[in-house]
């Protein structure tokens, strides 16, 4: 600020922060731009991966699987071919557990219920069991366990994994194979637990249970764990896990989905463990291997300004590539769906990565026939163990925070997390010029009854801001809990899960009403107001203190916004960085474009709060990942639409966009 | 696998209570007992016994353990460690010790320490860190046999304890009892110990022929032994005291555990046995070792060939529990008395002789079977076929065990006075030969009188031959071989007959670093099937009762059990924790000076088919120098300790009955002198202990690359965050300008000094309640000053030392 300052002693910080205030609307809109900017630069600081967890050995052994055990591969073969005629018939459980016992290996059922989501086909409770066995180290100590997980649809009906016969024998005779081996391997430190996850209610779900009934921790809610009191057999502290998904038994490929729950990822020592010994020792292309050509709005833009700055176009090209793997990868972060079976260990703080095998045969590629792939999935997932099995201590020196680039390559947190503080801090300086602008309404020296006027307004203001919280969020309970309550309540027909969405939506729709009825009926009697000075006085005193009174509103709601924003993105820095990068042109926008009051800018904010509205975003963002089509197809799966996806996901949406949208929109488009 | 706890039930009990009969000269016993076990392996136990009368000079006994004895007045104590195959044993190192209820307690931490110092130099183990108070914890309950008692003969006393007194009066009135325990018992654990040869070897040292000669010579081979499934150490000595308090007989028992993967076909690396099988065995393949002959100056040298108890019990092969018969040649030796005659004028002799075969090994480098060209005088007796499995050679009786308590006898010999353990053992034990069922039945071979005679076929032949190259390839060394084959059950069949009553595990619930829960999980074993129909009955008789179990859990204070949260549910019901509760015993856990110990008997329904005990803990937070070596692995809790009354106990006082079958058809107690395993084993029968798994708790580490850049980085954070945090709370508008403007210079500088100085004495205080050097300083310099402030000093002198 140029004027000079007030009172006789304004420090240099304070006159920092004047000048920085004075200029807020343009540094925020620089920061907007550094944040998409940053995003769009992220792959010029690309790492390669390389092992942090020295302890791991990875690369001094050589697998022994074939050499020592041969006799464990006719054995996984005659299982195989056992087990495939009776694919989803209780036979398959049955000599699958006789192999186990055979195999003088400890057998276990856990039988567990999943309640799915989603009125139409497939809903209601389903009933499936896992089946998990135990091999206890000749010379551990049993105090250290290793998980390998095939998810088999071991049921009659299956809903989210579509397995054949060949892809559930391939993976449980692979990991037979290798139980058969480890049985005798002199370097085995750790106990080796083999679960075979139940996937007929959900591939996610399967796993979740088994994880929550070892660690005894709660299960997502629709999972329910019935073991009960029946033994289920457990080898100490849970340290990594392997998930080994084969959905068919021809491989054509593998790939290994890291994005957990809220995008949690496995340390990428695991990562880069199971990568570099499948690409060793697997002869199956690895998806995103080479990395697939830009999108093509993209590619165009790389060669644009690879044509405008004189750059060399291939390398424009390479990292217009790079950055939509990137994007993917963060997009999948940010959407917080688990991407793989893995997902559920890590809320056990256990290390784990999905190993999927890609069904082979489509495009001419060359696949890999099951006994091959047996025998080297075998030979990678054994050299896994291995280098599992000879940590002492827990795994820890490895970043857990990062994002991929390409499969060889990742920028890590203290790269990305910059690119999500710029929006964020476009949000804080947004809050604070309001805040300053207030003060300098207030006077400079306010007498005690304006002061406490004041503090009444700041109180009504953040009540107000608390109301709108509280109706969101019974708003978002009703749609979410809608279903239980109704099924509860009627029998489950088809019909009622709906009737949850639809008094959910009537909720929402009232507020959003009701919003636009105050700021069209003040709207109206603002321009009605003609009259004599002196009620035109009283009038302009009451508008001054309706725009402080919406100013107070808006600083609260900034304010808290941002909070909740970098909290989140200690959690999910995706999400994070989307929802800021969302509301940071909000409060640019409106607020500027209302303060000006021109009929312009208030349609532009009427625009800019229809397309930013819940219903709007939330199809561009199924759009953008795929399930809008089918989720439109499907009415049951109106809520999946409207819910968004992951816990964290929703509760921010309902939590905190939601009433910003409304109360920011009021803002907009009535203060004046 | 799973099928192992049953071989060390019927036989760690002999380990945990040696016999203190006091000895009257000295002894040393050496014993092995083979065991092939369901799942394929086969477990071998080597049993050393070495007692010595309280002289001044004794010969065989190691003088580091008599003066140990001598200086510490304990009663006995044991030491053990090794890694488990099996959730039934603890892993790393556990000392336990009984000290004299004459020792004033506060001279126990002192004693303790030098127990743990002396043993930890005589076995080149860590178990001086055993010696902090915050790892050791008093164990304050013992569940003892009616009569067992009194089996303490000549040392303070059962009788004078009151609580002990009732049992005692009682005889079959009853299974085994929990009571306050009779002695002061101290138990630690080093849970991440690990065993190895370093450890072995001196504690080889303490017997008088080391591994040269006799059982011990099967250690040699330490890669077999220490890359088997499961080995464990355990050394206990016990001290025999008479009224007066005074020493009267040192007894040092070592063992050996070892559960082993037969060798495969064709070398290389041991493969996984085939389960539900038993497999065969050849003693020197199977250790890796040959035996060399037998140790010159031991008094007895045994081994044992256990049958499984799937073929002991139900009559179905009556035959195996009878010896084969004698053979044709040879008379029936009365083994006994004549290894004791031979003892004192062969020894020497064959330790030359020893010596010779030690030379000739290494010509003689493959154990050769039974020769064929040499004439049927001198061939070695022809093993013994049975329709199960043949045993070569054939053993020379059968000791058959059985647990039916019914009758008083067997308690006999164990309540009366000292000394007369031994001879009263025999004595009853002939009398009720013909008792109960047979439960257990092991193949003896007295070691002493088979070297005898394979020494005198050697030199039989070398006089005949005068061939010293025909002496080479005789059968190895000393020819020593044993060999079991199975006919029947090598392919398939094998079974736990006994599955153990009662199977423990324990695990962690929860994640994350903050919170988690513990659980204990008592299990019914298998149930039916029993040692017998005859012990299965035993056990439905005595189902109407409820059953006894206690149990014994140290944990460390840095996982804090939040005793409120200890709950009990049986069957998966809550059941009510207090009601079940017989005795209670809880010393809680003080930060860094003690453990919690935990010392429960609950009264289990009999028709529980399991019991949970769970708590919460909390996790604590450590200083960046508590931290051990590979911090980022975790802590770990020393493992429960289960003891109950085993099953057959339910008539009375239920020991172990040993009948001895000789092939000559004799038949009554073992033959003098009595195995000192046996004679223990049937002496701690009743009561049964079981360890649980071992846990591993993960606390939250911290990030000790840079300590302190960290901590002056969290400061300084933390001191920014709250004084802004402070100043945006209490400054008021125009506060500056009321300041600068209004007021008074005087006022506004006192205000501001008060402030000041309710600032410093805030932190000041904060500062001395926080940091304890701080606090010492500052009494310090008080002192200094002249000014005593016992409230500064008195923390600060609290601490352990």
């Amino acid at each position: 600020m140029k004027t000079p300052p007030k009172g006789q002693r304004q420090r240099p910080l304070e006159r920092l922060l004047g000048l920085l205030l004075a200029r807020a609307d343009a540094l925020s809109l620089l920061l907007l731009a550094a944040g998409l900017l940053g995003f769009a630069a992220l792959p010029l600081l690309q790492r390669r991966i390389s092992f942090d967890e020295n302890a791991l050995l990875a690369g001094s052994s050589r697998p022994t699987i074939r050499e020592r055990s041969p006799e464990a591969f006719t054995a996984a073969a005659q299982l195989a071919a056992a087990l495939e005629p009776h694919f989803r018939t209780p036979r398959f459980g049955e000599q699958l557990r006789g192999a186990l016992s055979k195999a003088g290996l400890e057998t276990y059922d856990q039988p567990f219920s999943v309640t799915r989501r989603g009125g139409g086909g497939g809903g209601g409770e389903l009933r499936c069991s896992n089946v998990h066995a135990v091999l206890r180290s000749p010379r551990g100590d049993g105090k250290e366990a290793l998980v390998l997980v095939t998810p088999v649809t071991l049921q009659p009906f299956a809903t989210d994994f579509n397995q054949t016969a060949a892809g559930a024998s391939l993976a449980v005779s692979l990991v037979h194979a290798l139980l058969l081996h480890l049985r005798s391997a002199p370097w085995l430190a750790k106990d080796v637990i083999w679960v075979v996850a139940d996937a007929s209610c959900g591939l996610v779900e399967g796993v979740a249970a088994w994880v929550g009934e070892y660690q005894q921790t709660p299960t997502p809610r629709h999972v329910r764990s019935l073991a009960g009191a029946a033994p289920f057999g457990r080898a100490g502290v849970l340290q990594q896990g392997v998930v080994v998904e084969a959905a068919d038994g021809r491989v054509g490929g593998l790939d290994l989905p890291l994005p957990g729950y809220d995008g949690q990822l496995p340390k990428l020592d695991m990562y880069w463990l199971l990568k570099s010994y499948t690409s060793g020792w697997v002869s199956a292309p690895f998806a995103g291997e080479p990395a697939p050509p830009p999108p093509p709005p993209l590619r165009a833009a790389a060669a644009a300004a690879a044509a405008a700055f004189g750059a060399d176009a291939a390398d424009a090209e390479a990292h217009a590539a790079r950055l939509a793997s990137m994007a993917a990868f963060a997009w999948a972060q940010a959407r917080g769906l688990p991407l793989g079976a893995h997902a559920p260990f890590k809320t056990a703080a256990v290390d784990a990565v999905t190993l999927r095998l890609l069904p082979g045969g489509g495009g001419g590629r060359p696949s890999l026939d099951a006994s091959s792939a047996r025998a080297q999935l075998a030979e990678a997932l054994e050299l896994a163990v291995r280098s599992c099995s000879g940590l002492i201590e827990k795994f820890h020196h490895s970043f857990f925070l990062y994002v991929l680039v390409g499969t060889r390559h990742f920028v890590s947190v203290e790269q990305y997390i910059g690119v999500v503080v710029a929006p964020l801090l476009a949000l804080v300086l947004q809050a604070a010029r309001l805040k300053r602008e207030q003060d300098e309404a207030l006077g400079e020296e306010p007498p005690l009854a304006a002061l406490a006027a004041d503090r009444a307004q700041w109180g009504a203001a953040a009540r107000r801001v608390l109301l709108a919280h509280a109706l969101c969020a019974a708003a978002g309970l009703a749609l979410r809990e809608g279903p239980a309550i109704a099924a509860a309540a009627g029998g489950g027909t088809a019909a009622l899960p709906d009737a949850g969405a639809a008094v959910g939506l009537g909720l929402l729709l009232a507020l959003g009403v009701g919003e636009c009825a105050q700021l069209l009926l003040g709207g109206r009697s603002d321009s009605k107001s003609v009259g004599t000075s002196g009620q035109r006085q009283q009038e302009q005193q009451q508008q001054q203190q309706r725009a402080a009174w919406r100013r107070k509103q808006a600083i609260v709601q900034l304010s808290a916004a941002a909070a909740v924003l970098a909290a989140l993105a200690c959690l999910n820095w995706a999400l994070a960085y989307a929802a800021a990068l969302a509301l940071a042109p909000l409060a640019i926008a409106c607020r500027g474009r209302a303060g000006a009051g021109s009929s312009l800018g208030r349609a532009a904010a009427v625009l800019v709060w229809a397309l930013f509205s819940p219903p709007a975003l939330l199809q561009a963002a199924y759009a953008v990942s795929g399930h809008a089509r089918a989720a439109l197809l499907q009415p049951g799966q109106l809520q999946w639409l409207l819910l968004g996806s992951s816990d964290a996901a929703y509760a921010v949406f309902w939590g905190l966009y939601l009433p910003f949208w409304a109360l920011h929109g009021s803002i907009a488009l009535g203060g004046r | 696998m799973r099928l192992a706890p049953l071989v060390l039930l019927l036989l760690l009990p002999a380990l945990l209570q040696p016999c203190r009969a006091a000895a009257q000269e000295e002894s040393f016993d050496e014993e092995l007992v083979i065991t092939p076990l369901p799942s394929g392996h086969v477990h071998a136990l080597l049993h050393f016994t070495l007692a010595a009368p309280a002289a001044r000079h004794y010969s065989l006994l190691p003088k580091a353990i008599g003066q140990l004895a001598a200086a510490v007045p304990f009663e006995e104590h044991h030491q053990t460690w090794g890694s488990p195959l099996l959730p039934a044993k603890p892993t790393g190192a556990e000392l336990r010790a009984a000290f004299s209820p004459r020792v004033p307690e506060a001279e126990l931490p002192l004693l303790w320490g030098n127990l743990s110092h002396a043993l930890s130099g005589l076995l080149c183990a860590s178990l001086n860190f055993l010696a902090r108070p915050e790892t050791t914890a008093p164990q304050a309950i013992e569940i003892a046999a009616a009569s067992g008692g009194g089996g303490a003969g000549g040392s303070s006393g059962g009788a004078g304890d009151s609580s002990g007194s009732g049992d005692g009066g009682g005889g079959d009135g009853g299974g085994p009892r929990p009571r306050a325990a009779r002695l002061s018992r101290l138990y630690a654990a080093l849970p991440k110990e690990v065993v190895c040869t370093e450890n072995l070897t001196p504690a080889l040292k303490l017997l008088p022929c080391r591994d040269q000669a006799g059982v011990a010579s099967l250690l040699l081979h330490r890669p077999t032994i220490y890359g088997a499934d499961y080995h464990s150490l355990r050394v206990a000595i016990a001290a025999d005291r008479g009224r007066d308090g005074a020493l009267a007989a040192v007894r040092l028992s070592l063992s050996i555990s070892l559960v082993l993967r037969p060798p495969g076909a064709h070398g290389g690396a041991r493969p996984a046995p085939r389960p539900r099988t038993y497999s065969g065995w050849r003693l020197g393949e199977l250790l890796g070792s040959p035996l060399r002959g037998v140790c010159p100056v031991a008094t007895a040298s045994r081994l044992l060939v256990q049958l499984p108890p799937q073929l002991v019990g139900g009559g179905a092969h009556a035959d195996l529990l009878r010896p084969p018969p004698p053979p044709p040649s040879e008379a029936p030796e009365s083994g006994g008395a004549a290894a004791a005659a031979a003892t004192d004028g062969s020894a020497g002799e064959e330790g030359q002789e020893q010596q010779q075969q030690q030379q000739q090994q290494g010509e003689a480098a493959g154990a050769a079977g039974p020769e064929a060209g040499a004439d049927p005088g001198d061939a070695p007796e022809a093993g013994w076929d049975t329709p199960v499995f043949s045993l070569h050679p054939p053993p020379d009786g059968v000791v058959v065990g059985s647990n039916d308590g019914g009758g008083s006898s067997s308690g006999g010999g164990s309540s009366g006075s000292s000394g007369s353990h031994g001879s009263g053992g025999s004595g009853s034990g002939g009398g009720s030969s013909g008792g109960g069922p047979p439960s257990a039945a092991l193949y003896s071979y007295d070691l002493r009188a088979l070297a005898r005679r394979h020494r005198q076929r050697l030199q039989r032949r070398l006089q005949q031959r005068r061939d010293a190259a025909a002496a080479a390839e005789d059968e190895g060394v000393l020819g020593l071989e044993f060999e079991q084959r199975w006919k029947q059950y090598a392919a398939k069949g094998a079974a736990v007959a006994g599955a153990p009553e009662l199977v423990v595990s324990r695990y962690t619930t929860g994640a994350g670093f903050m919170h988690g829960g513990i659980v204990l999980r008592l299990a019914a074993g298998g149930g039916g099937g029993g040692g017998g129909e005859a012990a299965g009955g035993g056990e439905a008789a005595g189902g109407g009762a409820n059953r006894t179990v206690c149990v014994f859990q140290a944990v460390p204070w840095y996982v804090r059990v939040w005793l409120h949260t200890l709950s009990l549910s049986i069957d998966g019901a809550p059941a009510d924790l207090d009601a079940a509760l017989a005795l209670r015993r809880v010393s809680p856990a003080r930060d860094r000076a003690a453990p919690l110990a935990l010392d429960l008997c609950l009264e289990l329904p009999a028709r529980a088919r399991e019991a949970v005990l769970a708590a919460e803990f909390s996790k604590a937070f450590l200083h960046v120098f508590e931290w051990p070596p590979d911090a980022h692995r975790g802590f770990d809790v020393p493992a429960a300790v289960v003891t109950y009354a085993a099953a057959g106990g339910g008539g009375g006082a239920a020991g172990w009955e040993w009948e001895w079958r000789g092939r000559g058809g004799e038949r009554g107690a073992p033959p003098p002198p009595a195995s000192p395993l046996l004679r223990a084993a049937a002496a701690a029968r009743p009561v049964a202990t079981l360890y649980s798994e071992g846990l591993l708790v993960p606390l939250a580490p911290p990030d000790f690359s840079m300590p302190y850049n960290v901590v002056c980085l969290t400061s300084t954070v933390l001191a920014v965050f709250t004084g802004a945090t402070l100043n945006a709370l209490l400054r008021r508008p125009g506060q500056e300008l009321r300041d600068a403007g209004g007021g008074g210079g005087a006022a506004a500088a006192r205000r501001k000094a008060v402030k000041v100085a309710a600032v410093v004495v805030a932190f000041g205080g904060v500062a001395l309640y926080v940091d304890e050097e701080l606090r010492e300083q500052a009494a310090g310099a008080l002192a200094a000053l002249g000014i005593e402030v016992p409230g500064l000093a008195q923390p600060a002198g609290a601490r352990p030392a």
